[in-house]
């Protein structure tokens, strides 16, 4: 991220052009006609608030959200107040707090989170997920097409990806040395100690698996428990300072880490204040992964609406990737980025890079394997 | 009314109620507060643990956590010894040698308090860190390889453990010490050689009561303690408190986290009540 | 003798000063100003390494509205916890302290044991009476669980204060025609009062402060320390080192204020 791009946008609210459609825009120009519109859409959503659960580096200003351009932009247009919360720290453990609520049908007091496809599967599966009204997302004919179809929700009925990431290496070189070009040199024994992996079963067995020449796309069970094995195998060694969530990034900040699995826009944010850590895909290959938006059920499903819609709109979602250093899943985004976004290989991976998903695992295969991980991770 | 006043000053603490319902009046409420969030829960978490599995809940936890449960102890204990080392000089000092510097010296150990725990204890990590103050110091003495690491490791906790909990160690010593007769210390040069048999003789045997207050009020809240782990080690420093805080939620799991408070409630009650019994409530507050 | 004063008092500075060093670490980094512009990526997540001196976390005190809004919110509670606890525990130790009955022993052991219990194990053991009544957690039981253990602090602190006053003065009023309730208010009230002050001070900053009972029985309210604990791995500011700056001072103040007003009470009496 730069801080022109910041500035640019900023200049783009204040210019009124970040109108939803027609009638904002025209608002936004001093039409008096399109004025009532707007304030009636503002009216309608004033004092109404939409309470968003997301995961760290997810937004432009993500400390104080609301002095960033989507939510300023979101607020002007929609007339909703944004309540923001970095509350994600990891998928399961985002779960496990929320499971007895939605089991209970509770409402969890967010009308908005973000999570990993394959945990939207589960959620979905157990009727978690209320339905986005396609009607009050219209915006959604945006969406790549190549990610409308998933086999847990073929129509996108309960889910909208957010963001499309990349799982690589983030080192500091000054500190190690040499330079992280693989799996095989993250391993190395001078970094004992001084290295940490995610606790995402998927990220990091997946690149164990592909370090074993195994693709994660269709990987048998037993090639994944042996992925599993080669994980403890280096942490009962002590390779491992830490087995983490997102909160890798405070150890990787204070140079504590010298080398970490990360995901890749945190590092494009640490490297502001940290310019020398460096990122890198192995070249065994590289994990990716759709972080994708789900209402919760006892959500505001209005409100959740109007969010997703907002974010699905090129222009908007353009500038907020390009700030955060993910892929956007809107088509035309592209279009409303600086050179500087189209050129990154995190917003814009070239098509030839060597990036695998997980395959999606059976509940028998799921339960096996996610308690021979966390077996393997947290004894 | 006049009965009462002769009773009072016969047992001088107190009189004896001409109506004997009004103390338990006065007490009512409170006591009631008391019992119903305090003794009931303390029974409701015997209940809870042995729901679903009855004492194997006990067995079980015990066995799939025998190294966290094992290393809580030893880091209370090791915390509470290093309390006695360095706590028991300060009070010593504050109470025999600081004269009017006393009641200043005193607020200075109470201090630490009026930060807001999480955040001191964060300020451990600024101290810590690889890049921070301390490192540097103790590389630069040699006391430290240039990889080495003070964040994650056992130091870490213990050291922020010790710190957070140290006043618990040096007030009721102070206390205990401030006790002491100064006539007996100043007859005592008459009765033995030097100032350190005077010590062992006289001062140590009388400040005993304030050592052992001070080292439950620090051995117990070390035992519950999940934030000093949590905020500056690893999974390798986890202790039992690490583990209630993660799995509290999950109510599967909930028997198997009462029975471990259980059973450290039960071995803290006993400890606490074998003092009473011995030397009284007085120094435990 | 002399060469043990002298190691007495280098120990005891070396001990000061590693109980002071965080204290210090905390006020020093409330003044971390970010060199990034604002807006960048690094502000106020992680304040561990210094940056530059600046007043900026102060002057924008108001920056991140949910701490804030925890640190509010924290205060409102110790305020009801401390008005709850204040009477019930002077209620007790004006029982304890005056009146002889039997069962006392039972009382004070009973008042003792919350002080002696890991936080771990009441916060824990209230959550499950919580969780096995089916009671929703929220503010209503963070006030529940912060009351029973300051009712102990009070009543042990006020009992401590109060101890060997001469009760005779209340029947003195009595045997003169005040009533019951004149009594209390003229006599007995003076008597106690610098007591319950000093106790209800104590119970404001324990409420505060607590994290551990409030954490297991907070439901999704977030007190400050909660807060803290939430975001912990994502946003560290400066401004939380200000508000904690800011309670270190109010204490101190109070602390102080209290110790002066008692000198001055001490010296008007002796006159």
């Amino acid at each position: 991220m730069t801080h022109e791009s910041l500035g640019r946008r900023d200049f783009l609210i204040k210019a009124g052009l970040l109108g939803l459609s027609g009638p904002a825009l025209l608002a936004a120009c001093g039409s008096s006609k399109s004025t009532t519109t707007a304030s009636a859409g503002a009216a309608s959503g004033k004092g109404k608030k939409v309470s968003i659960a997301s995961w760290p580096f997810y937004i432009e200003n993500d400390q104080a959200p609301k002095d960033g351009a989507t939510i300023k932009g979101f607020t002007a247009v929609t007339g909703y107040d944004v309540d923001y919360q970095i509350a994600v720290e990891d998928n399961v453990s985002f779960t496990e707090k929320y499971a007895p609520d939605l089991k209970k049908k509770k409402s969890i007091g967010f009308d908005v989170v973000v999570l990993t496809s394959w945990e939207c599967a589960n959620w979905i599966k157990n009727g978690w997920a209320a339905e986005i009204p396609a009607a009050k997302v219209p915006n959604k004919k945006n969406l790549l097409e190549r990610l409308a179809k998933p086999d847990f929700d073929p129509t996108r009925k309960f889910s909208l990806p957010y963001a499309l990431g990349q799982v690589g290496i983030a080192y500091y070189p000054d500190k190690i040395g040499f330079e992280i070009t693989s799996m095989a040199d993250f391993l190395k024994p001078e970094l004992k100690g001084k290295t940490t992996i995610l606790s995402e079963m998927r990220d990091s067995t997946g690149m164990f698996l592909l370090m074993q020449g195994v693709k994660p796309e269709t990987a048998t069970v037993d090639q994944i428990l042996k992925a599993i094995d080669e994980i403890k195998k280096y942490r009962d060694q002590g390779h491992f300072k830490k087995i983490t969530g997102n909160s890798y990034t405070e150890d990787l900040d204070l140079g504590d880490t010298w080398a970490a699995i990360a995901w890749s826009g945190d590092v494009a944010a640490i490297q502001e204040k940290k310019p020398e850590l460096k990122w890198v895909l192995p070249k065994e290959g590289a994990m990716s992964f759709v972080d994708t938006f789900m209402i919760p059920k006892g959500g505001n499903v209005d409100a959740g609406a109007a969010w997703i819609n907002y974010l699905y709109e090129p222009k908007v979602s353009g500038p907020l990737f390009e700030a955060i250093n993910y892929a956007s899943p809107v088509s035309g985004a592209g279009d409303s980025m600086t050179d500087k976004g189209k050129n990154s290989p995190l917003v814009n991976p070239p098509a030839t890079a060597d990036i695998h998903e997980f395959r999606s695992l059976t509940e028998d295969e799921t339960a096996k394997v996610e308690t021979a991980f966390s077996a393997a991770t947290q004894q | 009314m006049a009965g009462g006043v002769a009773v009072k000053a016969k047992s001088g603490d107190g009189m004896r109620p001409s109506r004997p319902w009004v103390p338990w009046l006065l007490l009512m409420p409170g006591l009631l507060w008391l019992t119903v969030f305090f003794v009931i829960p303390l029974f409701d978490l015997g209940r809870t643990s042995l729901k679903n599995g009855g004492l194997s809940n006990f067995t079980n936890v015990f066995r799939n956590n025998s190294e966290v449960i094992g290393r809580t102890f030893v880091y209370a204990l090791i915390v509470t010894v290093l309390a006695v080392l360095i706590g028991y000089p300060l009070a010593y000092f504050i109470s025999m040698k600081a004269g009017r510097w006393k009641p200043v010296l005193l607020a200075g150990v109470v201090l630490p308090f009026f930060v807001t725990y999480l955040i001191r204890t964060l300020a451990w990590k600024i101290l810590l860190f690889g890049g921070g103050p301390v490192a540097g110091v103790l590389r630069g003495l040699g006391l430290l390889s240039k990889d080495g690491e003070i964040l994650n490791t056992h130091a870490a906790v213990i050291g922020a453990l010790l710190y957070n909990f140290l006043p618990f160690m040096i007030l009721p010593i102070f206390v205990s010490l401030d006790k002491v007769d100064r006539r007996l210390l100043e007859a005592a040069p008459d009765l033995y050689a030097n100032g350190r048999a005077t010590f062992r003789k006289v001062t140590l045997p009388l400040s005993m009561p304030g050592v052992f207050a001070g080292s439950l009020l620090t051995f117990i809240p070390a035992c519950g303690d999940f934030i000093n782990a949590e905020l500056l080690g690893s999974d390798k420093q986890r202790m039992i408190g690490n583990l209630i805080e993660k799995n509290f939620l999950k109510e599967a799991l909930r028997p198997q986290m009462s029975a471990i408070s259980f059973v450290l409630m039960v071995l803290i009650l006993v400890g606490v009540l074998i003092y009473a019994r011995l030397l009284g409530t007085e120094e435990l507050t | 003798m002399k060469k043990r004063s002298t190691f007495l008092g280098v120990w005891s500075a070396v001990v000061f000063a590693y109980m002071f060093t965080p204290i210090l670490i905390v006020v020093l980094f409330s003044f971390n100003g970010s060199k990034t512009a604002a807006g960048a990526w690094s502000q106020g997540r992680y304040n561990y390494q210094w940056d530059k001196f600046s007043l900026d976390p102060w002057l924008n005190w108001n920056q991140y509205p949910d701490l804030t809004r925890a640190f509010v919110r924290s205060i409102l509670i110790a305020l009801v916890v401390v008005a709850i606890s204040v009477v019930l525990g002077t209620m007790m130790s004006l029982a304890l302290v005056k009146y002889d009955f039997k069962a006392k022993g039972i009382v004070n052991t009973l008042l003792v044991l919350p002080l002696t219990m890991p936080e771990l194990v009441l916060g824990f053991s209230l959550l499950t009476l919580f969780a096995s009544a089916n009671i929703e957690r929220g503010f209503v039981t963070i006030i529940i669980a912060h009351v029973m253990f300051c009712v102990s602090y009070i009543t042990t602190t006020v009992k401590a204060r109060i101890r060997g006053f001469d009760w005779g003065l209340e029947e003195a009023a009595a045997d003169l025609g005040a009533t019951p309730r004149r009594t209390f208010t003229r006599v007995t009230l003076p008597l106690i009062a610098p007591g319950i002050a000093a106790a209800a001070l104590l119970t404001f900053a324990l409420s505060l402060d607590d994290f551990i009972i409030t954490y297991f029985n907070a439901g999704r309210v977030e007190t400050f320390p909660v807060r803290i604990w939430n975001v912990r791995r994502s946003s560290i500011p400066p401004q939380l080192n200000v508000f904690g700056t800011l309670i270190l001072l109010v204490c101190v103040a109070l602390a102080v204020g209290g110790l002066f007003f008692q000198r001055r009470k001490l010296a008007a009496l002796r006159i």
